[in-house]
Formats: structure tokens, sequence, C-alpha cells
């Protein structure tokens, strides 16, 4: 569904992606990991349109869209949910749902939105209020719902659990596993454990680079891996 | 000197007009972060165009001022793709317009023979045409850069420039009026010794009207919800898939043709129309949208309000020539003590 080839992307003068190449296919969860800087949001970045690559393809369905404009990516389905959640904090929670659905044309926007708030009930409650006043957990709630409402293709989630409580991790992994029925994944993580415990396959970046890639449940049971990123066992 | 109930009538209407200059200014500024200049020479175009729809077509009045907000509106659309598209993101198309426009301008306001004059003036306009499709269709830019914030500045003072000597071009420096018959003159009696004339209940009622539908395209619609996406982070709005250009190109219009109106409307009450009538609203239009709170519209509604009323105030009861330095006055004492405008909120409430 996905195919990465070759991509290079820089900031400035600074290489920060150096021939990246991976694949999602259709309906799988597939994991991005690796340690701060190696280029695992630069990857998702440059994918959305929000970076320019320097060169390599990026195939989505039957279209090369390395470099196109982020809204047109967007439109094609292929749906980032950025890092450190993104909401509209200006805007209120029902407002931010409905930009959510931007792209679409149909008439069932009304239907999905009775859906979302019944998934995630917590943003009924406040439907009216300033997503800025939400939680942490409840605005990645909202990013979440907000991703769903435009009926993605492929979701791309970028560190949905950064700076989130362990309670609310667990949560934020329940409702990903949730998702898989619906959508084909692309996960960017730092917990490379909880990453690769929901993912079909995975790829360790390094420096810019693939590192390694395989089935989720290889490199959970890799010792370099174990070692490297995921600390031992307790 | 007349009476109070008198200037705060005339306070009133036209603080209603600045209101709707003032909102168009705030609204781009909301979503861009930049200030137009060139919106005080959309304010003369717009009073200009109902000109030409009344005295060169001889169409209707009614008929006109919505064409005059078109007009506008499109014509800041244009100031856009050529003054500060560029500066966000370069394409190939966006080249193909500047080329374009510099033709047309060449045979606008060259001294050439009959049909080259027109010739060349047409072919700039269908070049400029191309070049607005190509830049609006491309899908790969070939460059997106952060503007500094003087480059837009700079930019659309140059584009005043232009849009005035243009205006001079046409219609001469001297003051042009529409036909004095027009409008009926009877003033209606509020009280005893307060008159307010058919135009300026125009003017008002326009003007409130103008707000009230602003208010709801913003507040109420997908297109006033994406233009506050925006404003608040545009990285965000594209991944949702909103396309920015074709957002801002809305703001400019609403924009453009709200000042379209103003110059319309306070061209009328005055029936003084002339190439530099721009650059008095838009001094006074800076001073409402900062004491409103940059980038709130219904903060520069209410601040237009109190700019127009201390205008008028200072010219019926101190001296018609220092109504600008109370203005100013208001602008600095603002800026001193609540530097984020009387009626505005910071732009970030967190919690």
């Amino acid at each position: 569904m996905l195919k990465v080839r070759d991509l290079y992307s820089s900031y400035g003068a600074i290489a920060a992606l150096k021939g990246v190449s991976f694949e999602v296919p259709h309906g799988s969860v597939v994991a991005l990991v690796g340690a701060n800087g190696a280029g695992k949001s630069t990857t998702l970045n440059t994918v959305s349109g929000l970076l320019r690559p320097d060169s390599g393809s990026i195939r989505f369905e039957d279209r090369d869209i390395a470099g196109w404009r982020a809204d047109k990516v967007a439109a094609l389905g292929l749906v980032q949910v950025p890092e450190g959640r993104q909401i509209l904090g200006g805007l209120t929670v029902e407002e931010n749902l409905l930009l959510g659905a931007y792209t679409r044309k149909d008439s069932e926007v009304a239907k999905d939105l009775d859906e979302t708030y019944l998934r995630f009930p917590v943003l009924k409650n406040r439907r009216r209020q300033i997503a800025d006043l939400l939680s942490g957990g409840e605005q990645q709630m909202l990013a979440f719902g907000r991703a769903l409402m435009s009926r993605p293709k492929l979701l791309m989630l970028d560190e949905p659990s950064l700076g989130l409580a362990p309670l609310i991790v667990q949560e934020v992994f329940k409702i990903i596993s949730e998702l898989k029925e619906r959508t084909t994944i692309l996960l960017v993580e730092q917990n490379a454990r909880k990453a690769l415990e929901i993912a079909d396959y995975a790829y360790v970046l390094e420096g810019g680079r693939v590192a390694q890639e395989g089935p989720a449940t290889e490199l959970q049971n890799d010792s370099r891996i174990v070692e490297a990123y995921l600390g031992r066992k307790h | 000197m007349l009476e109070l109930p008198q200037q705060l009538i005339n306070g009133l209407w036209q603080g209603a007009a600045l209101a709707l200059f003032a909102m168009g200014y705030t609204l781009v500024f909301g979503v861009l972060d930049i200030i137009n200049l060139a919106q005080g020479a959309t304010f003369m175009w717009g009073a200009f165009f109902a000109f030409i729809c009344v005295t060169k077509l001889g169409w209707s009045l009614w008929f006109s001022i919505p064409v005059a907000m078109v007009g506008a509106g499109l014509l800041s659309i244009l100031l856009d793709r050529l003054a500060f598209k560029p500066l966000r993101s370069l394409t190939s198309g966006g080249l193909v317009l500047w080329g374009g426009f510099i033709v047309l301008l060449v045979g606008m306001v060259g001294k050439w023979a009959f049909p080259v004059k027109t010739g060349i003036t047409i072919t700039g306009a269908a070049v400029m045409l191309v070049g607005f499709v190509l830049d609006y269709r491309s899908i790969r830019p070939l460059r997106i850069r952060e503007v500094p914030h003087l480059a837009p500045i700079i930019s659309s003072i140059g584009a005043t420039f232009i849009l005035v000597s243009l205006a001079i071009n046409e219609f001469g420096a001297q003051v042009s009026r529409f036909p004095a018959n027009l409008f009926p003159v009877k003033p209606y009696h509020i009280t005893a010794d307060a008159v307010i004339s058919p135009i300026q209940t125009l003017v008002l009622i326009l003007s409130l009207a103008l707000m009230l539908v602003l208010s709801l395209l913003i507040n109420r619609t997908q297109m006033g919800r994406a233009i506050r996406a925006i404003a608040w982070s545009e990285r965000t709005s594209r991944l949702l898939g909103i396309n920015v250009d074709y957002v801002i190109a809305q703001t400019f219009f609403i924009s453009g043709a709200l000042a379209g109106a103003a110059g319309v409307l306070l061209g009328l009450a005055f029936n003084r129309l002339e190439p530099t009538m721009g650059g008095e609203v838009e001094l006074a239009g800076l001073t409402v949208i900062i004491v409103g709170g940059m980038g709130s519209i219904g903060g520069a509604a209410m601040a237009a309000f109190l700019v127009g009323m201390i205008r008028v105030l200072s010219v019926a009861y101190i001296d018609s020539s220092f109504r600008d330095a109370f203005v100013f006055a208001l602008l600095i004492l603002v800026l001193l003590i609540r530097p984020s405008g009387i009626f505005g909120r910071s732009k970030a409430v967190r919690a």
C-alpha cells in the first residue's frame, strides 16, 4: 500500500534520512522504532509532505507522492497524527472533529461524529469546550478521533504515547489495537517494547538508515534489539 | 458647535464603516500573521469600482455595491498571489503570473497606439490567468519557506504604490464624485436636532449586516473553521487536508470585499473619491486592530466604534486637524497599558 524507496531528507545542511526504504502492506501494522534522532519522525513528516525529500520515491497505492503538498497527501487518505497531538487548541472539541472530516464530500459526517462520541465518551462531554482545556490523554483521544473522522486508508501515528502517564499509555495502545481492525497503521514509537507487541513488522532506524528489519515477534526476541532498545526484562 | 447626540450618530455610522475595513484587516493578520498595508488601496479601488459601475456603465447603485465588493475581493486575491504567496511558496505558475502582470502594466500605462495597447493588455491578462491557474493547481512547489515578517510589509507597501498609481492613471489625481442625485438627501430626524441622512443610514445598516454575515461565516461554517484552524496552526491544518492556499485566498477575498464595501460606503457618504483616500483609513484601521487585539474580529468591531467616536468628537469639540493625534494617543496608551489590546484575548489561552 505504501512503498518508500531510498528516501533522503535533510534539515538545511544536516542530512536526516540517508536512504530509508520500507513497506507498509494493506491491513498491517508496521512500526518504526529507534532512538531519539534516528529519523523516525523525519520519515513520517517526509511521507506526509510536511518535509520535502531530497531524493527517493514514496509510492502510495499507485501514485508517487514524493514532494507533494501535505494537504494533497492527506486528501488521498494517508493521514498523520502528529507528535504532541497538535490539536487546534483555540477551537472547540467538536470543531476539531468536524475539521477532521474536511476532505470528505459524503453525507455521513454527522453519523461518524456520533460514532466518535460513542467510542470516546469523554469527548462528547466536552464537545463545546475549547480543546486546549483537555488533559494530555484527552487530547490524544481527540487526535485519534479527529484522524478517524477523515476515514483514513493509512494512519501514521507519531509517538502517540509521548509525555502521557503510564495508565494513559495503556489506554492509548488499547485504542491502537482496536484501530488495527479498521485501517492500516504506520506507527512511530520510542517505546519499542509496546510498539513491537502491537506491530506485525518493524524497522529499526539508526542514524537515518534502516539498521534492521523483520517480523515484530522476531525482533522482540533478538538479543541485540533487546539490549539496545528494550532494556532487560525484569 | 454641534450637539452631542448628532456627534454620537456620526461616530456610529463612521465607526461601522471603519469596522468593516478593520475586520478584514485583522482577519488576514490572524491567518497569516502579516499586516497587509495594501488594504487601504483595496478600499480605494472598491470605491472606484462602484464609481465605474455607476458612471461609466450606468448600473444602479444597488447592483454596483455588490459588484464593487466582488471586484475588491478578487483584487485582494490577486494581491496575495503577487505580493505575498511567492514569499510563502513559489511555483512556476507564480512566475508566469508575475510575467503576465508586468506585460499588463506595460500595456495599461504605456503610451501605445490604440490596437497595440489593447493587444498588450489582453495578452498580459491572458498570461496572468494561465499563471494563476497553474499556480493554483501546482502540487509540487519550487520552494517553500518561512517568511520573515518584514518581507510582506515591504511588498504590500510596493503593491500600494502600484495600485494608487494605476488609479491616478485611470481617474486622475483630482477628486471624483458620484452623480449628485444618486440618493435622496432629506435627513431623518432622530431627535429635534439630531439627524441622519439616508446614505448614512445605509452605511450603518449595511455595515451591521455585513458584520453579522462575517460572524456567522467565521463561527458556523466549515470554511470559517478552516480559516481559524490555519490561524491556530498552519502545519496541523495541512495534515487535516486543508488546502492552505485556497483558504488563504478565501480569506483575502473576504478581507478585500469588506474593504471594498467600506470604500464604496464612505465614498458615497462623503461623496469624495480620490486615489489617495486609502491612506487615512489605513492608519485608523491599524489603530483599530491593535486596540481591538491583533487577530480578534469582535475586538476590531468594538474598537472601530471607539476610534470612530474619538475622531468625530475631536473634530466637533477640539480641532479637526487633531483628530489623528487623538487616535494615535489612544494607540500609544493601549500599547503602554495593554499591548494585547483592550478587547482582545491573547491567542494562547492555555489551561
